[in-house]
């Protein structure tokens, strides 16, 4: 990289801090918070203010001038934010598609067990699953496509992030969509005062476990908040 | 210049700032403003979700480092994919700038230019 560099790192001063980190809350409070990559961003906006703030104390600008210099340089905290969240959504888009990635043929194969060997209404089951399968199928593509789509491959498909964030949605509740066919199909079972085998229990877990986990994947994204950033070592 | 007149060349770009080590956001767009002349004072909003997206498709890495006592600091190189994308976006920035110049630059008989009405 050639060019003329920013400035040292120095001591910040104390008010300048604040003008920044009070920023920096407005931010946060417009980003979905609970991820680890929504706090990591904000530690690096916080740090290449700073930087930019004493870039200009430096040049003889007072501290507090000057952060709020390098914050009207940086932008407003909704247009800086809303840059912000389609990225943080395709990363989120990109977990849940590996999360789904992993567990689909865990709990896939927990309930094909079950269904084969644990009931004595196998045939009806089997029915279930037939149901059941169009749901997988359109799960299955869909979290290829987020993965495919939000992964390395995305430099030679170009920057479809808004599919990504959609495949993922699709898969989320197709997945979603799934378990609770199979988990209602489990209490129809013990309302025909049928005992589901250990097996279906460890299948009904399963899918369980993994809307729970759904759940908090998805959570962020609705859910937007509080205060900021500080990464220290 | 705005961001929107830098579509498609923006990631060409970053990954040439970029070039030769590692940079955080703050110096990558002080580098684009200082070696376009001050043509490319990008917004912090566009540069950082373009770093990201860079990211995300393997072209360049993140680090966070410690800088003074506390602070900790992200900083961004290339990639061999990076690299090879750099390569290839010279490659065909040189040819698209040769084909625009021959178009906009071309001396034209008075024949083929437009009528006034």
């Amino acid at each position: 990289m050639s060019g003329q560099r920013a400035a040292p790192t120095g001591e910040s001063d104390p008010a300048a801090v604040r003008v920044v980190d009070e920023y920096l809350r407005g931010v946060a409070r417009r980003l979905p918070m609970g991820s680890p990559v929504t706090r990591d961003v904000l530690a690096e906006l916080r740090d290449d203010l700073l930087e930019a703030t004493a870039t200009l104390t430096a040049g003889g600008t007072e501290p507090v001038a000057a952060a709020r210099a390098a914050i009207a340089d940086f932008g407003d905290e909704e247009t800086i934010a809303r840059e912000l969240r389609g990225e943080l959504g395709t990363r989120r888009a990109r977990r849940i598609g590996i999360t789904l990635l992993v567990t689909g043929p865990l709990v896939g194969l927990c309930w094909l067990v079950a269904v084969f060997f644990g009931t004595a209404h196998a045939t009806a089951w089997r029915w279930l699953l037939v149901l059941v399968a169009p749901v997988i199928v359109i799960g299955a593509a869909a979290t290829g496509l987020t993965v495919v789509s939000s992964g390395r491959l995305s430099r030679w498909l170009g920057p479809y992030t808004v599919m990504a964030r959609r495949a993922s949605a699709i898969a989320g509740i197709a997945a979603g969509t799934g378990d609770l066919l199979l988990l209602a199909g489990c209490a129809a079972l013990l309302l025909s005062s049928q005992r589901p085998s250990a097996l279906f229990a460890l299948a009904a877990g399963a899918s369980t476990a993994r809307l729970v986990l759904l759940g908090l994947l998805g959570r962020p994204l609705v859910r937007r908040g509080p205060p900021a950033p500080t990464r220290t070592a | 210049m705005k961001a929107e007149a830098l579509k498609g060349h923006l990631d060409s770009l970053l990954l040439a700032t970029v070039d030769g080590g590692a940079h955080h956001g703050y110096a990558i767009r002080e580098a684009l403003r200082v070696d376009s002349g001050g043509r490319f004072d990008l917004p912090s909003g566009t540069i950082y979700p373009a770093l990201y997206r860079l990211e995300r498709a393997g072209l360049v890495v993140g680090r966070w480092t410690t800088v003074g006592e506390r602070r900790q600091r992200r900083t961004y190189e290339l990639t061999a994919a990076g690299r090879t994308a750099l390569v290839e976006g010279r490659s065909s920035w040189r040819d698209f700038a040769v084909a625009v110049s021959a178009v906009l630059l071309a001396e034209r008989p008075a024949a083929l230019r437009p009528q006034a009405p």
